[in-house]
C-alpha cells in the first residue's frame, strides 16, 4: 500500500496535477463561500469542464472542489453569519461571535487549520481502513441511524445556554418545518397547501440564508448598528502555532467523529459537526466560552466537517455507493468518464485510486496555504460599512436562494425564514437549534419509521448497538441539562 | 484489499460487460442505420440549449443527460447546458419547461418514473401538456440479492420465510420500482413488504448489510459490487451481463417480460415541427456516435431509439397501468377515507376557519397585551401564540394524512403529531415563565426602520417578475443603501454596477441560472 501511495504521489506531484489541485481548491472555496451553491452543486457545475481531461485529472479537480467547498461554507458563516453549507452553521455559532469581538483572524485561522488537519485525518482513515469501515457501516440498521440522529439532536442540551425551554421550542420549530413536503415513506403530500414548490419541503439553503443572514441584517438595522460602523474593531492577529497546538486533541477527536459519521451513507456532515461540537464542550476546560466565541467550538465543527469528506469517500471507493450528495455527483462524473466506481476501480485502475488518495492529502496542504492567504482577504469584509454590507447580504440572499432551482418561491421562503429568525432572535431564542431540527428531522423520522416497518417497535430494545446509542444520546442530553438545572437552583 | 476470487469474478463480469457493449453497438446500428443530417432551421438555435433534469446531480438520468449534452454540443456545434431542477419527482422541472417559451431552447430528460409520479400526485395534466419526443434507452428491472447472506437463486428466494413477510428494499413508495415489485410479488405469490430508502445507493448498502431479502433495481446496481447477485430478470430474454440469471418467463411466471425503466427526451407542446425534426436528427446522430455507444457498454442498458408516436403510445400505456396499480395500493389522491367528521374538519372550510381564528387571536393579543404586560413580554407572548396556533393548524391538517397501517405503523401524520405534542406544552410552559419574569425596560429599537427595509425588499421581490432582475436591482440597491443612511454616490453606483455585472456574468452566463427577465 505504501508503495502504491508513493506511486500516487509521483503522479500528483507534477506541474499540471498540482495546478489542477490549486484550481480545484480555489474554485471550491469560492463555491462554498457563496450561499446558494452547495458542494454537490459546485462539483456538478464543474463536470463539463473536465470533459477534455484525463479521468485521473478530472477526479483530482472534482475532489479538490469537494474539499475546498466543504471548507468555504464556513467563511461567510464566520464573517457575516451566513453559513454557506448546513454543517457550517455550527462553525458560525462561535466563528461569528469571534468576529463580533473583533477577532475574525482568530476564527478564520482556527477554522482553516482545523479543516485541513481534520481533512487529512479523514483521508488517512480512508486510505487505511476503507474496506472494513464500509463493511461495518452497511450493517447499520435504520434504528441505529435513528439513534445517530437522536445523538445529534442531543446537542440541543449544549446549544441551549441558560434557557433550554427556548432552545427546545426553536428545535421543535425546525423539526416541524422538516415535515413539510412529500412523506418519504407513504408518498403522501404533507402540509404543502397544494404548492408544487413545497412538494420536496422547504429547500435548506434558502432556510439557512434567511434564518442566519437575513435575520442578522434585520436585527442589525433594528438595533441601529449603522453609520459607517464596522463589524467590530479588528483587534487580533493571525494565531501562532501554540494556539493550534492547544487545540490538537479537539481537532483529532472531531476529525475522527466527522470521518466515522461521514462513512454512513445518508448521515451527512452536519450530524458529525453537531456531535463533535457537543462533545468538545463536554470535554472542554472552558465550556462557558462555547457560543460566545470559543476557538474550540470552531475547531470541533470544522474538523468534523472536513473529516466527513474522507468518510463519505469510503463507501464510494469500497462499495461504489454514494455516502453523501457530493459523492453521488462524483459517481456520476466517474461514469461520464467511463469509470465504474466501486471495488472494480481498485482492480482496473489502482494507480488512479492511489492518485486520488495522494491528491486528497496534497489538497489538504494546498487548502491550508490557499485558505491562509485568502483569509487575509476575507478579513477585509469586516471593514465594509454596514449599510453596504447589509444590502450585499440581501442581494446574496436573493440570488443564492433563487439559484437553488430558479424559483422565486424560494426567495420568498428565504424572506419568511429571515423574519422568523429575526423574531426568534429578538426574544432570545437561539437559531442553531432550528437548523438542527431542520436537518436532522427527516433523517430521524425516516429511519425511525423504516426501522419499525422492518422489525417493529422492539428493535429499539433488542439490538444492542441501537440500545447503547440511544442510551448514550439520552445521557448526553440529560447530564448537561440536569447540571444546568442544579446550578440554577444553587444560584437561586 | 480484495481477495483473488473476487478479483477473478469481477474480471469475468467486466469481460461480459465488454461483450455486451459490442452487442449493444451492433443492435443500435441495426435498428437505425442512417441518421439524417441536421436540417437548417431559421433562427434556431439562437441561444444556449438547456437540458432540464428532474433530479439532483449524480443519478443515472443526470449522467444520461450529461453524456448526451457532451456529444450533442459537438454534433450541433452549439452550447448545451444540463440544469438540475429537482422537486416533486419531475413536477418542478416540467412546470419550468412549460413556463418558458416554446422556442425549443429547453427540453426535458424524462424517465418512466415521471409518469408514475404525475399519476400518483394527480398531476396527469402535465403528461398531456408534454410532447414525448424520443425514447432513447431502457433497462429491465432485476431482483438483486446479497451473495454472502442472501438467497443464491429464485428457488431459495421463494423459500425465504416460506414466501411470507419478505423485505424487499427499494426506493419511492408508489414509484416505478415499487409497482414492479408489487407485480412481481403478486405473480410469484410472495407476501412482500416494500422498504423504501432515500436512494438506490442507501438501499444497496442495506442489502449488503444483510438487512433485506432482495433489492429491486437496475442491472447496473449489481455491477457495482462483487457481493451482489442478480437472481431474476423482468425481461423477455436473459441479460448478457448476467447470463446465469433467469427471466420470470423461464421460471413459469408470466406477465413480467416488460418491467423496465425507460429514458428519453420531451418538450413542451407548441414547439415547431422544424425544430422537432432538428432534434430528431440530432438525437439519432448522438445515439449513433461511437462515444455514446461505448460509454454505455458497462451499464447493462438497451440503447434503442423510438420516435414520438411510439413513445407517446408507451407513455399512455404506462399511465393506464400506474392508475390501476396505484388505485389498488390506495396511493391515488382522494383515495383516503375522509368520511369522519374530525377528518373533514382538517380540510376546506374547517382548516380556513382554524387559520382565521388563530390569526384573529394573535392580532388581538398583539393589540391588547402591550398595555398590560409591556412591549417585550407582549412580543414574546404573541410569538408563542403564533407558534402554538401553527402547531394546532398542522395538527388539524395531519388528520387528513393517510392513517397508520400494519405496514407503516406510524403513518404520515405520526411524527408531526409527536413534535406538536412536545411543542404545545413547551410553549405553554414558556408563556408561564414569560409572565413570571420581571417586566424589562424596553430597549431603544428602530423597528419601524427595519420594517421599512423589509418592505423595500418585499417590493423588490414583487417587482422582479414584472421588471426583470437587472432593472429591479438597479433601482433597489441604491434605494436601500440610501434608505439606510449611506450617502457616497460614487461608491453606491460602483457597488450596484459591480454586483449587477457579477450576477450577470457569473450566475446568468457561467452557471446558467436564468435570472428573471420581466415582461418587457
Amino acid at each position: 500500500m505504501i508503495e502504491s501511495l508513493f506511486g500516487g504521489l509521483g503522479t500528483v506531484v507534477a506541474l499540471v496535477p498540482l495546478l489542477t489541485i490549486v484550481a480545484g481548491i480555489v474554485l471550491g472555496i469560492l463555491i462554498g463561500a457563496m450561499p446558494g451553491l452547495s458542494p454537490s452543486m459546485g462539483v456538478a457545475l464543474m463536470v463539463p469542464f473536465t470533459y477534455g481531461m484525463s479521468p485521473t485529472l478530472a477526479l483530482i479537480l472534482l475532489v479538490g472542489i469537494y474539499i475546498g467547498s466543504s471548507y468555504g461554507g464556513s467563511i461567510t458563516g464566520i464573517m457575516v453569519n451566513a453559513p454557506g453549507t448546513p454543517s457550517a452553521v455550527v462553525t458560525a455559532i462561535d466563528g461569528f461571535a469571534l468576529t463580533r469581538q473583533g477577532k475574525p483572524a482568530t476564527a478564520l485561522g482556527t477554522s482553516i487549520v482545523a479543516s485541513s488537519v481534520g481533512g487529512m485525518f479523514g483521508t488517512l482513515i480512508l486510505i487505511l481502513f476503507s474496506v472494513p469501515l464500509a463493511a461495518a457501516a452497511v450493517r447499520f440498521h435504520p434504528s441505529e441511524y435513528f439513534a445517530f440522529a437522536l445523538f445529534g439532536m442531543a446537542t440541543i442540551a449544549t446549544l441551549a445556554g441558560d434557557n433550554w425551554g427556548k432552545a427546545f421550542i426553536a428545535m421543535m420549530v425546525g423539526l416541524l418545518i422538516a415535515t413539510v413536503g412529500t412523506d418519504p415513506i407513504s408518498g403522501a403530500e404533507r402540509f404543502t397547501f397544494d404548492k408544487t414548490a413545497l412538494s420536496d419541503g422547504f429547500m435548506l439553503i434558502p432556510a439557512l440564508i434567511g434564518i442566519f443572514a437575513l435575520s442578522e441584517v434585520f436585527r442589525g438595522i433594528e438595533k441601529g448598528e449603522m453609520r459607517l460602523e464596522k463589524l467590530g474593531k479588528v483587534t487580533d492577529r493571525w494565531p501562532r502555532f501554540a494556539h493550534y497546538w492547544k487545540l490538537k486533541w479537539v481537532t483529532l477527536r472531531s476529525g475522527a467523529i466527522g470521518t466515522l459519521v461521514g462513512v454512513f451513507p445518508g448521515a451527512g456532515a452536519t450530524i458529525g459537526s453537531f456531535i463533535s461540537y457537543g462533545l468538545a464542550k463536554r470535554f472542554s476546560r472552558h465550556p462557558e466560552q462555547f457560543g460566545q466565541g470559543s476557538p474550540e467550538g470552531v475547531t470541533a465543527s470544522e474538523a468534523a466537517d472536513s473529516g466527513s469528506v474522507g468518510g463519505a469517500m469510503v463507501p464510494l471507493l469500497a462499495l461504489g455507493i454514494p455516502g453523501s450528495a457530493t459523492t453521488a455527483v462524483l459517481i456520476g462524473a466517474m461514469m461520464i468518464h467511463d469509470l465504474t466506481p466501486g471495488p472494480q476501480l481498485f482492480i482496473r485502475s489502482p494507480e488512479m485510486i492511489y492518485a486520488i488518495f495522494a491528491a486528497m492529502l496534497v489538497a489538504q496542504f494546498v487548502l491550508l496555504i490557499v485558505g491562509m492567504a485568502g483569509g487575509r482577504l476575507w478579513v477585509m469584509v469586516a471593514h465594509i460599512p454596514k449599510e453596504l454590507l447589509y444590502v450585499l447580504i440581501t442581494m446574496m440572499a436573493l440570488i443564492g436562494s433563487y439559484a437553488v432551482r430558479n424559483s422565486l418561491f424560494d426567495v420568498f421562503a428565504c424572506l419568511g425564514f429571515g423574519l422568523l429568525g429575526w423574531i426568534l432572535r429578538r426574544y432570545g431564542y437561539p437559531l442553531a437549534p432550528v437548523i438542527l431540527g431542520l436537518v436532522l428531522g427527516s433523517i430521524a423520522e425516516t429511519n425511525f419509521r423504516r426501522a419499525i416497518m422492518m422489525d417493529g417497535f422492539s428493535v429499539f430494545f433488542t439490538r444492542p448497538l441501537t440500545l447503547i446509542l440511544i442510551l448514550l444520546a439520552v445521557a448526553s442530553f440529560l447530564i448537561p441539562l440536569s447540571g444546568r438545572l442544579r446550578s440554577n437552583r444553587h444560584r437561586a | 484489499m480484495f481477495s483473488a476470487s473476487s478479483i477473478s469474478a469481477l474480471a469475468l463480469r467486466l469481460l461480459v460487460a465488454l461483450l455486451l457493449g459490442v452487442g449493444l453497438s451492433a443492435a443500435v446500428l441495426a435498428e437505425d442505420r442512417d441518421p439524417p443530417p441536421l436540417p437548417e432551421v431559421d433562427g434556431f438555435p439562437s441561444q444556449p440549449i438547456r437540458l432540464i433534469v428532474y433530479t439532483s446531480p449524480g443519478g443515472l438520468i443526470d449522467v444520461t443527460a450529461r453524456r448526451f449534452a457532451r456529444i450533442a454540443q459537438e454534433v450541433a456545434d452549439h452550447p448545451f447546458a444540463v440544469i438540475n431542477r429537482p422537486g416533486g419527482g419531475g413536477i418542478v422541472a416540467f412546470e419550468e419547461a412549460l413556463r418558458e417559451p416554446a422556442d425549443g431552447h429547453r427540453f426535458l430528460a424524462v424517465t418512466r418514473s415521471n409518469i408514475s409520479k404525475m399519476v400518483a400526485t394527480g398531476r396527469e395534466d402535465l403528461i398531456d401538456r408534454i410532447h414525448w419526443h424520443s425514447y432513447i434507452m431502457d433497462n429491465a428491472h432485476v431482483l438483486i440479492t446479497n451473495k454472502d447472506a442472501g438467497p443464491s437463486n429464485w428457488d431459495e428466494l421463494l423459500a425465504v420465510n416460506g414466501q411470507r413477510d419478505q423485505r424487499w428494499l427499494g426506493v419511492d413508495i408508489g414509484g416505478v420500482k415499487h409497482i414492479s415489485g408489487v407485480k412481481m410479488a403478486e405473480q410469484a405469490g410472495i407476501d412482500m413488504r416494500w422498504i423504501p430508502y432515500g436512494s438506490g445507493g442507501e438501499a444497496v448498502a442495506a442489502l449488503l448489510g444483510g438487512l433485506g431479502t432482495a433489492y429491486l433495481g437496475n442491472p447496473r446496481d449489481a455491477l457495482t459490487s462483487d457481493r451482489l447477485r442478480v437472481v431474476v430478470v423482468a425481461a423477455e430474454e436473459r441479460l448478457r451481463a448476467f447470463p446465469d440469471a433467469p427471466t420470470f418467463a423461464e421460471l413459469g411466471i408470466e406477465g413480467l417480460e416488460d418491467e423496465l425503466i425507460w429514458r428519453g427526451f420531451a418538450f413542451r407542446k407548441g414547439v415547431s415541427d422544424e425544430i422537432h425534426a432538428w432534434y430528431s436528427a440530432l438525437i439519432r446522430q448522438v445515439l449513433h456516435d461511437p462515444r455514446w455507444v461505448s460509454s454505455w457498454q458497462h451499464e447493462a442498458v438497451n440503447l434503442r431509439y423510438r420516435s414520438s408516436a411510439e413513445f407517446e403510445r408507451l407513455v399512455q400505456r404506462d399511465r393506464e397501468e400506474f392508475r390501476r396499480y396505484l388505485a389498488d395500493l390506495e396511493l391515488l389522491p382522494g383515495n383516503e377515507d375522509s368520511a369522519s367528521g374530525i377528518r373533514r374538519l382538517s380540510q376546506g372550510t374547517g382548516l380556513f376557519g382554524a387559520i382565521g381564528t388563530a390569526a384573529a387571536l394573535i392580532v388581538g393579543l398583539a393589540l391588547v397585551l402591550p398595555r398590560h404586560t409591556g412591549k417585550v413580554r407582549a412580543g414574546e407572548l404573541a410569538l408563542l401564540s403564533a407558534l402554538s396556533a401553527a402547531g394546532v393548524i398542522l395538527l388539524l391538517m395531519s388528520l387528513a394524512l393517510p392513517l397508520a397501517n400494519p405496514v407503516d405503523p406510524i403513518g404520515a401524520g405520526g411524527v408531526p403529531r409527536l413534535w406538536i405534542a412536545v411543542l404545545l406544552p413547551l410553549a405553554a410552559w414558556q408563556v408561564w415563565r414569560c409572565l413570571q419574569s420581571p417586566r424589562e425596560p424596553e430597549p431603544a429599537l428602530q423597528t419601524g426602520r427595519m420594517l421599512g427595509a423589509v418592505g423595500l425588499f418585499l417590493a423588490y421581490l414583487l417587482l422582479i417578475p414584472v421588471l426583470g432582475y437587472l432593472l429591479t436591482s438597479l433601482i433597489y440597491m441604491p434605494t436601500l443603501i440610501w434608505y439606510l443612511g449611506y450617502r457616497r454616490l460614487v461608491v453606491i453606483a460602483a457597488l450596484t454596477v459591480s454586483w449587477l455585472l457579477f450576477s450577470e456574468f457569473v450566475f446568468q452566463r457561467l452557471l446558467h441560472v436564468d435570472l428573471p427577465r420581466g415582461f418587457w
